[in-house]
């Protein structure tokens, strides 16, 4: 029996597949897996998946050689705003090829990034569509920002820039208030951003400190690697999360799933330190405002009461001074009747009083010999009746 | 006279006091203990807005 060698084999393959498909041609495909190695060159590993169960039902070996990728690289990111990464669905034109020694592969020759757009913004919207269907998209917004801020829990990478500029905001104010910024790291981007970044608020929950609120920042790279962002699982969890949630993921040309069902979303770190700022601003100008108008209240509180009390005691001045001039008053018309009626007032004008026996004397009891005593203005006399 | 407890209760005793006296209803022998009360109930109000009135300027300064 004649065997053909394991090369004779591989090369028939090769001749039949360089005669099935001389020219590239386009496949939809998921990444499953993608590496760059140290000399450019960038590895996937494609599948495709049964929609109905998720089972692998192909799989494939690919390759983007550096010249290539170093085109496409950029190109793609510059398009969709995210680098070629695991989990993201491609269309990539491609040419099988079979090598002797090394067996199958794809090699690629370009992608159409209007694909993966395409593709990430439908499962965006399936994201959002879920989380209003669940009724909890607005949840996080729903909650009561403390009006103090003064415990913040940041989420970050102490890496990035963003870490150091929402620090740096926050401190470089003209009024200064006191914050207690605790980090808890996380990866902010790649396939680990969705588990590292859940586990970090994890850890917030059961921190000591009693946070007033959690800010997510991310320093704007030369990549706005935004798509990790619109994860359900994550903003899921944000939703439900117990703390006002504040992002500032730096980014400007779209805005994530987390940005949406955040308590407050903003472009960049140091806007989101800058929402905190004025928010204490607004909140010590408020207290401000009303310790100024309680003083007032207060001070002419105390005003009214005090001119009350003086006109008081005038009214009671004027009473007492009334009742003693009613007093003398009474007294001196008292005094000038009581002169009236005096005797000696009587007898100056020509009047006299005739006594008998040291009585006022009455004609009913005097008789023929009595002896009367007459008192005049100026001295008695004594006469006797005829 | 009783023990004052309140401004307000000072106060309307005052007006109460002054009241009297402008009707004439009290008679003169009593009319020196009466102004000693007053007196008394002034004091007590004048005391007690003072007090008050420092520490509200205690509280507005250190606020």
């Amino acid at each position: 029996m004649e065997a053909l060698s394991l090369y004779e084999l591989n090369r028939t393959i090769k001749e039949s597949i360089d005669e099935l498909y001389p020219m590239s041609v386009w496949v939809k495909s998921e990444i499953s897996r993608i590496t760059e190695n140290r000399s450019g060159h960038c590895y996937l590993e494609l599948v495709e998946k049964d929609p109905n169960n998720d089972e692998v039902i192909a799989k494939a070996s690919a390759s983007i050689w550096k010249n290539t990728y170093k085109m496409l690289a950029p190109y793609f990111a510059m398009e969709t705003g995210t680098a070629l990464s695991q989990g993201m669905t491609v269309l990539i034109k491609v040419k099988p090829v079979f090598h002797e020694a090394y067996s199958y592969s794809l090699n690629v020759t370009d992608i159409d990034p209007t694909y993966t757009i395409g593709d990430m913004s439908q499962k965006r919207k399936i994201v959002l569509a879920r989380l209003k269907e669940e009724s909890v998209f607005d949840m996080n917004r729903e909650l009561t920002l403390n009006r103090a801020i003064r415990n913040i829990a940041l989420v970050s990478s102490k890496t990035a820039a963003g870490y150091e500029d929402f620090v740096n905001q926050l401190n470089n104010q003209e009024v200064k208030f006191n914050y207690n910024v605790e980090l808890f790291e996380a990866v902010m981007q790649g396939d680990l951003t969705e588990n590292s970044i859940i586990n970090a608020l994890d850890s917030i929950i059961s921190s000591k400190t009693k946070f007033d609120i959690v800010v997510i920042v991310r320093g704007g790279g030369a990549v706005s690697d935004l798509h990790w962002y619109d994860s359900y699982r994550l903003s899921y969890y944000c939703t439900q999360y117990p703390l006002p949630i504040i992002t500032g993921i730096g980014h400007d040309r779209d805005i994530s799933v987390l940005d949406m069902v955040a308590y407050t979303s903003l472009k960049t770190p140091t806007a989101a330190a800058q929402f905190i700022v004025n928010r204490s601003i607004s909140t010590y100008n408020d207290l401000k405002n009303l310790i100024n108008e309680f003083s007032a209240s207060v001070q002419s509180y105390i005003k009214n009461k005090q001119v009350e009390l003086e006109m008081r005691k005038i009214d009671l001045k004027a009473a007492v001074s009334d009742l003693f001039v009613k007093k003398r008053h009474n007294l001196s018309m008292m005094e000038q009747f009581l002169d009236l009626s005096s005797p000696s007032v009587i007898l100056k004008k020509g009047y006299s009083i005739s006594l008998k026996d040291g009585k006022v004397a009455r004609c009913k009891d005097l008789h023929k010999g009595d002896c009367i005593k007459t008192i005049l203005f100026d001295g008695n006399v004594e006469s006797i009746i005829k | 006279m009783e023990k004052i407890k309140t401004y307000d209760e000072a106060y309307s005793q005052l007006e109460i006091l002054t009241e009297e006296i402008k009707n004439g209803e009290i008679p003169l022998n009593l009319l020196t203990k009466k102004i000693k009360e007053a007196k008394a109930l002034i004091e007590f109000c004048q005391t007690s807005l003072a007090k008050v009135d420092n520490d509200v300027n205690d509280f507005l300064h250190n606020c």
